[in-house]
This record gives structure tokens, sequence and C-alpha cells, in this order.
């Protein structure tokens, strides 16, 4: 399968609260394809989530969307009726947060929660629902998934409803599946689990996957393309190969760099990213990395990159790259 | 051989779960029989995932839990009992949470001016300004932040600014817990070079306590890997990557993703099966025998000691041991 | 040069990078200085938690004209009467039993005995508000005090302090009010009348003082209980421990952190144990164990008004409206209070 499958265009979404306007998303465009895998890294508060809950309709008040297009399987998700949203929800397109704990209802079983899911998206009987419910669960590796059926989330270990979670996202075979920081919560023995099992399911089922998570590491293990987002804009889009071996923006540069990797054996000073966070109410009118950039110019205190392209299909937004282009076109 | 700052022999810590009415009490076994020793301007690493008892060892070794039984000597003297004030001044603690570690009703000012008002350290209030403006700058931040609340900081500023209140008594000894886990990432890195140049500085020790492996590889002379209250391995941290003994160690290791997909696609993970069993109800015998891939009767039934396997090396397994 | 614009795949940008509608000047492409990248973080001005929640408070409308209405309510009652040519305890001869009229000038009429009505609900709404308030004050230091020990010291003390106050919790509290009223009168008239040292208090009258009593002995539990569930949380923040690791002893603890972070909560608690007093003493006047005659409180002109209901509903009506208003206003202070100061409990 190939072809588009979600289009988004120019999103904006702004949280108004008391202390002003939160511009959370700032105008991101992408598209992805059936059966592929985009991860979307970035930091807190670079907009990575809330532009997840877009294609949801699932943005927590007093937050909105204030601009951009949403096209997933040609259909209009911003403009669409909460009915019908309802009904893509689940079916089409499958979420998966953090803390499963949030997303399962703790009064019923897990087999009923998965039972009832199937019924409500597809024609499929009662007693149909629950032997495809068994038959997920086996899929995600829980032993015993006929008693596992009856038990409630409590009795399940953190990484184990992190599985039945994906069980039940996976039950209505969605096109499209969003895992918002899936392993965040867990262990890295557990997380070493879940991420086996995707990498697993992701041939198994015919799923696009957007996967979201501020580690590289998961990043580097999973995905075809990635997204490195800053302060609700894409900085970089490309290939992982783009991404980790061809690092075009010095936002990313300074990322894969910063942090202390397991294979490497100095113990020189890391380089870090000085700085801080900007404040989402405050945006400068420049480029929002600019007072964390080495190599900012003047240019870059007053004037916002978009993205450009650096090759197929690898983009950047960076003023450098303007420059550099120029100076060789000139 | 430098001389040994604190030592740890047999630390145990249990908490007491109440069973009920009437009922006989359960116990939490977050450290469970552990020892080591720190020298004199180390950094210590402690590994592990949540619930092996690593945050419960720091906070147990400034007294800020009550261990259970064994022993804690500082610098010599034995403080498991006893009036704790005068050690207050030179062990101190850093914690995860930046936002919950700050009184959100105190200036930063007077949030890094507490331990000198706590033991009167200032001649005036000239004097303390100048020392929280000191603190202040040691770790980054200026007189302009003074003023200001907690809420207005991002973590990683609030993280400094609980780095500049542990630092103002001018400790030996800190202890690090998870300083860094809250933090974005690409804030981390600016915490743990400064971690590790106050400790140049200052000739600081270090207990540094993460789940990161990586993290701790970095910034620890030594790494000691925890699970379930107990010490499996204990070693140099470059030994430890290189050579890693316990089953445990070498799954964890593989565990931790590394951001390169070619390294990524190339590897071969081994992926424990199942859960961390509950310290309640810790195994019998070694307690990682239920998810071990080479555990055999021995295991199950009797707890390996730890053991020196080369100098410097130790470990608590009997298939390192040959001891089966 | 225009090759940005041919690129396949890439939306047209706002500023064509290549052919900006700026002209990058080569000065531009000089790198910036850090003291031009340290000007674009600007910290936001600086706020106290007090001037953050004032600043919520305001926004709250609701709330803002709740606050005024208690400012009017409280200028009525304490200024009013003597603004008033009359006193609430005699009455005018040859104006007896009037309806509202401006001339004479007795806006909410007069009773049987020819008092005026108006003066005699401003004395009313004052000792109804009196009542609220002080016996909020009494709940306020008994259940804070009680609740900060409990919490505080924790453990088997803890939980012997708690199911005492679940005791007093679970008495029927009506029924308790009317008995302890009953019984302590006549000794509290005779204490009254016996020592000189209680001669100011003589005036608020033996039934007033029962009052605070049992409010005092009976409405602390509430209090007691938040604010313990706000100490058992506090002394286990990181901050605290923090501060023990530190070298800080329990009275500084208690000091610099526990009551500073408490006093939110105290304060939104208070704030809504004033219209339950309030009710409660509308309700006790009204069935006759309030304030004696000729003082008035608001239930016991309730009370008065019921015989002539049919005849002068406004009798009725106008203190009626009176108590509800406090209880509304005050209520939704509290409301407002508790958004202002404890912001994590809106959505």
């Amino acid at each position: 399968m190939s072809g588009e499958l979600l289009k988004i265009d120019d999103l904006h979404v702004s949280f108004f609260t008391p202390a002003g306007e939160v511009k959370a998303v700032n105008g991101i465009s992408y598209t992805l394809e059936h059966g592929k895998v985009l991860g979307i890294v970035g930091e807190s508060g670079s907009g990575k989530s809330v532009s997840a809950n877009a294609l949801m309709q699932l943005i927590p008040y007093p937050g909105r969307v204030t601009e951009g297009q949403i096209t997933f399987d040609e259909q209009d998700i911003l403009g669409m009726p909460i009915q019908d949203m309802r009904k893509l929800r689940g079916k089409e397109i499958g979420m998966i947060f953090q803390d499963p704990m949030t997303s399962l209802n703790p009064v019923f079983t897990i087999g009923n929660q998965l039972v009832e899911t199937l019924m409500q998206h597809t024609d499929m009987t009662k007693a149909q629902a629950f032997e495809r419910g068994v038959e997920m669960l086996k899929l995600v590796g829980i032993n015993n998934p006929e008693q596992r059926m009856k038990q409630y989330p409590y009795e399940f270990s953190g990484g184990m409803r992190q599985r039945a979670m994906i069980a039940m996202t996976l039950s209505c075979e969605p096109k499209l599946l969003i895992a918002d920081e899936p392993t965040t919560a867990l262990d890295v023995t557990i997380q070493a689990q879940i991420l086996e099992l995707i990498k697993e399911l992701k041939d198994k089922i015919n799923s696009a996957i957007i996967l979201i998570t501020h580690d590289l590491g998961i990043i580097s293990d999973l995905c075809d393309e990635v997204i490195v987002m800053y302060a609700g804009r894409i900085v970089e889009k490309g290939s992982i190969d783009d991404i980790f071996y061809r690092t075009a923006h010095p936002y990313t540069q300074g990322l894969l760099r910063c942090l202390p990797r397991l294979d490497s054996d100095d113990k020189d000073p890391l380089i870090p990213i000085e700085g801080t966070p900007v404040d989402l109410v405050a945006l400068p009118d420049g480029c929002a990395f600019a007072s964390r950039c080495e190599k900012c110019l003047k240019l870059c205190l007053k004037h916002q990159p978009e993205l450009m392209q650096i090759n197929e299909g690898h983009t950047s937004a960076c003023w450098l790259h303007a420059i550099e282009k120029q100076e060789v076109g000139a | 051989m430098s001389k040994t700052l604190l030592e740890i022999k047999n630390l145990k810590k249990y908490f007491e779960v109440s069973g009920g009415f009437m009922k006989k009490p359960k116990y939490v076994q977050a450290v469970d029989d552990v020892s080591f020793q720190i020298e004199q301007g180390e950094t210590l690493g402690i590994v592990g995932e949540s619930g092996c008892g690593k945050s419960t060892i720091g906070r147990t070794m400034l007294r800020l839990y009550e261990p259970t039984s064994g022993q804690i000597i500082f610098d010599g003297e034995d403080i498991t009992t006893g009036n704790m004030t005068p050690y207050r001044k030179r062990m101190q603690i850093i914690f995860q949470d930046p936002y919950a570690s700050l009184d959100p009703r105190m200036t930063v000012g007077d949030i890094v001016g507490e331990p000198l008002d706590i033991h009167k350290i200032s001649s005036g209030h000239a004097d303390r300004n100048e020392r929280i403006l000191s603190l202040l700058n040691l770790v980054g931040l200026n007189s302009e932040h003074m003023n200001r609340y907690p809420h207005e900081f991002s973590g990683g500023q609030r993280q400094r600014i609980s780095i500049a209140r542990s630092m103002a008594l001018q400790p030996d000894f800190m202890v690090c817990d998870e300083p860094i886990s809250a933090l974005d990432v690409s804030i981390q890195a600016q915490v743990i070079n400064m971690l590790m140049e106050l400790q140049q500085k200052m000739g600081l020790t270090y207990l540094f306590i993460a789940h990161d492996l990586s993290v701790v590889r970095h910034i620890s002379n030594r790494v000691g890997v925890m699970y379930l209250g107990s010490m499996m391995e204990l070693t140099r941290s470059e030994s430890l990557y290189k050579n890693p003994l316990h089953p445990y160690t070498q799954a964890l290791l593989s565990a931790i993703p590394i951001p390169d997909p070619n390294i990524s696609r190339a590897r071969h993970r081994i992926v424990l099966e199942g859960d961390v069993p509950s310290p309640i109800n810790p195994p019998k015998g070694c307690k990682f025998h239920t998810r071990c891939p080479y555990a055999k009767d021995v295991c199950l039934e009797q707890r390996p000691a730890m053991a020196e396997i080369e100098p410097g090396h130790f470990c608590a397994c009997h298939k390192v041991s040959e001891d089966w | 040069m225009s090759q940005f614009k041919n690129d396949p795949g890439l939306k047209k940008p706002h500023i064509d990078p290549l052919n900006m509608n700026f002209a990058p000047t080569p000065e531009m492409l000089l790198p910036a200085t850090q003291e031009e990248r340290e000007q674009l973080i600007r910290m936001r001005e600086s706020t106290t938690y007090w001037k953050d929640a004032m600043r919520r408070f305001r926004r709250n409308k609701v709330a803002m004209a709740c606050a005024i209405l208690i400012v009017v309510i409280l200028l009525f009652a304490w200024v009013g009467p003597f603004l008033m040519p009359y006193s609430y305890d005699v009455g005018i001869r040859g104006q007896e039993r009037m309806g509202p009229s401006l001339d004479p000038f007795h806006p909410f009429g007069t009773d049987n005995l020819g008092r005026d009505l108006m003066v005699r609900v401003m004395i009313a709404t004052r000792i109804s508000l009196s009542i609220g308030i002080v016996a909020s004050l009494f709940i306020l230091i008994i259940g804070t005090l009680y609740g900060a020990i409990s919490g505080f010291i924790g453990g088997w003390v803890d939980n012997v302090m708690m199911r005492i106050a679940e005791v007093f919790y679970s008495i029927p509290s009506t029924l308790i009010i009317i008995l302890l009223n009953i019984a302590l009168k006549p000794h509290l008239t005779r204490l009254l009348d016996s020592n000189a040292f209680f001669q100011p208090l003589r005036s608020v009258g033996p039934g007033l003082i029962c009052m605070f009593l049992t409010f005092a002995l009976l409405y602390w539990f509430r209090m007691a209980r938040i604010v313990r569930g706000d100490i058992l949380t506090l002394k286990n923040s990181e901050y605290v421990t923090a501060s023990r690791a530190l070298g800080g002893g329990s009275r500084w603890i208690i000091g610099k952190h526990l009551i500073p972070n408490c006093v939110g909560s105290i304060v939104i608690t208070t704030t809504f144990e004033i219209p339950s007093a309030i009710f409660t003493e509308s309700f006790l006047s009204f069935i006759g164990l309030g304030v004696s005659a000729p003082m008035a409180s608001l239930g016991s002109m309730v009370n008065d008004a019921l015989n002539g209901f049919q005849s002068y509903p406004y009798r009725l009506v106008i203190p009626a409206t009176m108590i509800a208003l406090i209880i509304l206003a005050f209520n939704q202070l509290g409301d407002g209070l508790r958004d202002a100061l404890d912001p994590r409990m809106r959505d």
C-alpha cells in the first residue's frame, strides 16, 4: 500500500490562557503515507503532542485550532461533525498514551473494554468480539489471554497495561496509529519489551504509525521518517538517515551531540545547548531557536526562516541553508 | 588510594505497609542488605529500575529515612543513630523533580538563603544577600532572578536553584537523586556539566542516582547496579559497559536505545521476560531468578553473595562465581 | 537562484528565502553577538502568589460582584443604623403596622409596636454577620490547630485525634445545638450576672454566647480535616524533605513551609464556614433558640413575621431575602477565592 494517508497543512493551535495566547503549534505541514512510521521528536513545549491531538479533535480546553487543514483519507478532519469524528476515533485512528491507566476504564475488565470497542466499531457479535480480543492479547504477547480478559486494569502491571492498550487500539485495524510517548512511563527493560513489540507488529499490521517521543534512541529504533519540532514549528524533516547522518538544522545537531552515548568512552564535558526554551506566549519575531543557537546571524533575530529543501525529501528551517545556497548560486 | 568518605555496611530499610486492621504488618524491602564505600572526591553512580531502592539508599544515607538495620559511617564517625544536625552541613541532596523541591511561596533568594538562615551563617542582611548572589552566580543565575518565584523558571533553571541551595553550606558529600530525569534533553547536558564542574571546583563527592545508564556512566567513576533492593554488580564505569558480568546488567545495557539508526538495526536486544516482582514479597534465592535467562536450581534456593570477580569488580551471581 | 520556488512538495514560504521581500544586507549575515541573542530572552513580569491570585480573582466577575455586595451589606449593617433617625428597640406611637412608605420614612414599613423595620433589618444583619464571622474565627483557630497538630505529628496520634474528630462529626449537630443551648443558657446567665468581669459580655446576651460556643464545639471538624490533609501532603513534599536535609527543625519547617502553604485553603474554608454558620443561626433563631428580644437576628425576624404573613408579606420577604443574599454572596466569594488561590482545582 502506498499513497497519501494524512495531510496536515499549515496547522496552528493556540491555548487561550489568562496569561495570554500560548502558541503551541505555529504552522506545521506534513504528509504521511500508508504504512510508514513517522517519528515526531521534540522537547516539552515543542507542540509535538498537541499537533497529534489535533488529528483526533482532542485538544483540551482552552486550546483550539486557529488555522490550517487536516485531511485524513480524503476526509476533512477539522470540519467534521463530532459524531463522525467519534466513529473515526478508535476505528480509523487509534491512539496510545503515555499513561495507559488514564485511557483504560478502571471499573471494567480488560475483556469487557476490548469487546465493547470491537462491537462499537465493527458488526461482530459478542462471541466473535471476545474471540478476536483473545487473539489480540495473544498478539501483543500477553500470556493466558482468556484469563487476562477477565481481569481489571489494576491487576495488570504498567508494561502489561500498555500491551493491553496496544491490543485494544489495534483490534479495529486502524489506518493510523498515534503513539504519544508510549514508553516514557515505563522502566528501561519494560520499554525494551514494548519497543520490540511495536517493531514486530509494524510488519504484521498495515497501519501507518506516528510515534511521538523526546528520545532520539527510540526514533532511531523504529522510524522511517522523522520530524524535529521546536517551539511549535517543524525545524527539520527528513528520512531517518537524513536526520541522523546528514543533520542540517543546528537544533537537531545540538540534540544529537548533547547527551552522553552509552557506546562512547570519553569523559570530556558534554556539549549542551545553552539557554532555556522560549516562552510560547511571547515568541520572538525571528527564529525561535536564535537565542540558543551558536550559529545565529543578525538576520535570524528578526526574520523567521521557512523550511528549505536540502535534498530530496530533506528539509530544514534555517537561514544558513539559504545563505549557503545563495553563495553557491552566485 | 584516597580515603573513604562514606561507608554503608549491611544497610537495610524496610517500610511498613499496613496489612489492615489487626493484621500482621507487611514490609516493603526497599533496601535489603547493601554495603559499599565511597571515596573522597569520587562519583558513585547507582542505576536501577523504579522500585529497586536506589532513591531510598540515598535518603537513608542522609538519615532522611531512619535505617532499619546496618551501619552508616561518614568520615570515620558512625552516624547510624544520634543527632544528625552537625552532619547536615556536610551532606546534601538534590532531588529529581525541580517543581516539587522548591517552596512555591518563597522567592529564589529566600530559597537559596534558607540553609544560611537555618544555620545562622550570614552576619547581616548585606552579607546574606552577597552570599546568595555568589551562589546564584555559581550556577549561572544572576541578581535579577533573586526576587522571583520558582514558577517563573523553566525546569533547568529550577534545578540550578536547587543546586545553589544545596551548595550554600559547602558540603563534602552530595546525593544527586535523579537530578536530570525530569529535564528536557537539551537541558540535561547543562546540568551534568555544571555538576561535574562543581565537583572539580569544590572537591565534592557524589552519589549519583539515575535510571539512565549512559548518563551515569558519563558522570561516575564507579557504578552500582541495583535490582529489587539488592546490589547486583559494582565496578568501574568503563568495565561495566565493556565487561558486564551480571545477566541483569547485560539486559539493562542492551535495553537502552542508542540514537544511531545503523547501530539500532544491527543490534540484537536481550529482552527480559516478565515484570519486576513486588518488593513486598521478593523471590527467594537470587532476586533476579524469575527473569534470568540462565537461572538454575541453586538460584532459586540460595541468594548469591557479592564476590570480587576481578580486582574492583564485584558481582552477585552464581553463574559468574561459578559456584553451581 | 529560484530553485526553492520550484521544489515540489514545498509549501510556498511566507518570505521567499531567496527573493526575500527584504534585502539581506551583508551586515545581516554577520554572526549575532551574545548580547543580541540574550535580548531575545524576556522574562515575564514578576508576580507573587498573592498578586497572581488577585489578578485571577478580579477577572472572575461573579466573585467580584459578590465581594462588592458583601461590602455593601457590611456598610448597611454597621453604618446604616447611624443614618436612620430611629432606634431598633423603640417604637413610634401612631406609626404602627405601616407598609413601606417614604413619608414618614419607613422604606420597609414598621412592625406592630411601631418599630422601623429597616433599622431592625440592619441590626439583625449585623447580629447574623457577627455570629457568622466570629463563629468562623473560632472554627478557624480550633480547626487549624487541631488539624495541624494531628497532621504534623502523624502516626498513632493522628489516628486517635482523627477518630475523636469523627465522633464529633457523627453527632447529629442540630439536636446537639438545641440541647446545648437549653442546657447552657441558665448557667451562662448566672455566670454573666455573678461576676463583674463578664459585664461587657452581658449586652451580647447569653443566647449569642451560647451559639458561639456550640459552633466552636461542633463545626471545627471540617476545618481540622482539611488542614490535616494539607499538612500531611506538604509534610511529605520534596521541599520539606530538602529543608530537613538542610538541617531545618520542626519549628522552622512549620513556620517557613507548612503554614504559608496552607493559608490558601484555610482562607477558602473559612469563607465557606461563614454562610453555613449564618444559616444555622437563622434556623435556630427561627425556631426560637437564638437571640432574645428586643435584639433581632434575621432568623428571629422571619419568625416574628410568620404570624401576620398574609397581611404583611414584606416583613417575611425582606429578612429572608437578606439571608439568601448573604449566603449566596459568601458562597460565591468562596468559590471565587478557591479558583484564585488554588488554580489546580480548575479544569
